[in-house]
């Protein structure tokens, strides 16, 4: 290519590329001013597994260790005891979010399918939640137990209630203390 | 001391004021501009850019220039310690030494221009000056003792030196046409109106110049010396808190030097880019709030359009630099200069105003049959075929 038409073709190149750069100005923001904003999750965000309550308000893990066998990182660990009346009663329940990489394998073993709170959809037993703020000082703190997850399903669950599907990221700041007092 | 000042003669005076209204402005300018880059780039990429120092981000280069303040000043143990003390030092002195040639504003009725110095030589005296930066680069990259600093310097040095001659070349086209190398009398030159301005009479220089200055304040895209991905960040890797702080405000300055003597240059200086009435022009002081409301007006669109540039183009490689400087800015510039001389005193159209019009008539037909027949000659564009 003679000079010339280098000369061209680069001052057309940079006036495109000027007047692409220029049209960005316009648009939307992507950033999030985060603690004030907050983002619109998906409906099928995967964020922390919980453990959803039902109508009762109880916890419906039957504690049949499938979720614990399955969890790549084994994060999972699930205490049990046989009841008086020879039904497995679930003691704790706990979730390592050291490990957990929010895969949802637990949720989609999971051979529990009960109706849930405030939902007409069947669901598992352990469910990833809508949570995705659980920083803390201590490893100690990101070991979830179970009256914790039952809290966190209750609060960030997604099945649990429609209205909430995909918005648990804009549920009030000062609700997400709520679980780590849960004892 | 007071009276000591008071009895001063009135032009050396003038002078201190000046000196210390230039100081009173640049410095705050480069901090402003800092946090401008940094919302319109944010701008250009979809970013909010700082928003959380003070109301608005407005004190964001403030608390940054206060923690830079405050860190420790820094040397490496087998560092050259006087070229690296005083590397910042040289590469702030002239961005500030430029300002005293530049008119930044006219008082109305019978008082002169509000600059420093006019020299008669002002402009020569810029780029003289502006040459100083060179020598910091270098003095920074040797002094460090440190590889990357060193390739930087030397990136630095090379670059500063093949676009230093287009850059000079492209203001002879105007030193022509003014017959003066005078500042003052580039401007005045160029009152009256936007159709007086030398970016009319000379756009290759001004399109010339405006590459050369972004060349040689090392900004995107001719920044190899600072080439973050590639020297980590060039002469001033080894730099930390204060030192660092006057090498990055130092290169604000500059840029908003080199956007002044743009303006100055090409773009008419203080002057309004319609005829003036005579009420502006005769009263003292509103004149000059006029005048200087116009170049700042002026600094900033060429400042933003430096941003602009910053958040389109990538970096060039060394090579397309030096080919780029030798090869197609020098050719172009002194064909420039040639036509210029041509134009304007071979086919002269008198003297005054507007008798540079065969020269603007010649350049801009030039320039658009240049670009018409690289459009014409122009091998078109494959379309790229993508497999789906």
């Amino acid at each position: 290519m003679n000079v010339m038409a280098r000369t061209f073709r680069g001052a057309k190149a940079i006036a495109e590329g000027m007047y692409t750069t220029l049209k960005h100005v316009r648009r939307p923001q992507v950033t999030i001013n985060y603690p004030e904003q907050r983002p619109e999750l998906a409906p099928a965000f995967r964020g922390l597994p919980s453990l959803p309550p039902d109508h009762e308000g109880k916890h419906t893990c039957i504690g049949c260790n499938l979720c614990a066998r399955v969890c790549p990182p084994q994060c999972i660990t699930i205490s049990s005891q046989k009841g008086e009346d020879r039904k497995i009663q679930v003691t704790d329940f706990v979730v390592d979010a050291n490990l957990c990489i929010m895969c949802g394998l637990c949720e989609e073993v999971c051979p529990v399918n009960n109706t849930l709170d405030k939902s007409d959809h069947p669901g598992s037993a352990i469910q990833l939640s809508h949570l995705y703020e659980m920083s803390s000082y201590t490893h100690e703190g990101l070991m979830f137990h179970l009256p914790q997850l039952v809290e966190i399903g209750r609060q960030f669950g997604r099945s649990v209630s429609p209205d909430l599907a995909g918005k648990a990221g804009t549920v009030h700041y000062a609700a997400a203390s709520d679980w780590k007092d849960a004892k | 001391m007071l009276e000591r000042f008071l009895t001063l003669p009135a032009p050396i005076m003038g002078t201190i004021a000046a000196i210390l209204v230039v100081f009173a402005v640049v410095l705050p300018a480069a901090m402003f501009m800092v946090l401008w880059e940094r919302i319109f780039l944010g701008k250009l990429t979809q970013r909010p850019g700082p928003n959380r120092v003070g109301p608005r981000g407005l004190l964001q280069t403030a608390a940054d220039a206060l923690k830079l303040l405050s860190k420790e000043d820094f040397d490496p143990k087998n560092a050259d310690h006087a070229l690296f003390y005083w590397a910042p030092v040289f590469f702030m002195l002239p961005s500030f030494l430029v300002y005293a040639v530049v008119p930044f504003g006219k008082f109305g009725g019978s008082y002169g221009p509000a600059l420093i110095s006019d020299l008669r030589v002002g402009l020569f005296f810029i780029v003289a000056v502006f040459s100083i930066h060179t020598v910091a680069i270098m003095m920074a990259g040797w002094g460090s003792n440190n590889k990357y600093s060193l390739l930087g310097g030397i990136r630095g040095v090379a670059q500063a030196i093949s676009y230093e001659l287009p850059l000079v070349f492209s203001f002879l086209g105007v030193i022509l046409l003014t017959g003066s190398l005078s500042t003052v009398r580039i401007v005045e030159a160029q009152s009256g109106g936007v159709w007086n301005w030398y970016i009319v009479a000379q756009p290759v220089a001004f399109l010339v110049y405006l590459v050369c200055s972004i060349a040689e304040v090392n900004r995107v895209p001719f920044d190899i010396p600072e080439a973050e991905s590639e020297l980590v960040s060039g002469y001033n890797t080894e730099y930390s808190g204060m030192r660092f702080a006057m090498f990055f405000l130092a290169e604000y300055a500059s840029l908003f030097a080199t956007s002044a003597i743009a303006v100055t240059v090409f773009l008419g200086g203080w002057t309004a880019p319609f005829p003036e009435p005579a009420v502006i022009t005769q009263s003292p002081l509103g004149y000059f709030v006029w005048s200087a409301f116009w170049f700042a007006f002026k600094v900033f669109g060429l400042i933003t359009l430096a941003i602009w540039i910053r958040g389109t183009l990538p970096r060039l490689r060394a090579d397309q630099l030096m080919n780029f400087a030798w090869k197609f800015l020098v050719p172009v510039v002194l064909a420039n200069v040639f036509a210029t001389g041509l134009l304007g005193f071979v086919v002269k159209s008198g003297n005054g105003l507007g008798s540079w019009w065969p020269v603007a008539l010649g350049t801009w037909l030039a320039l658009g049959g240049w670009l018409v027949l690289g459009w014409a000659t122009a091998p078109k564009a494959e379309r790229r075929k993508v497999a789906y």
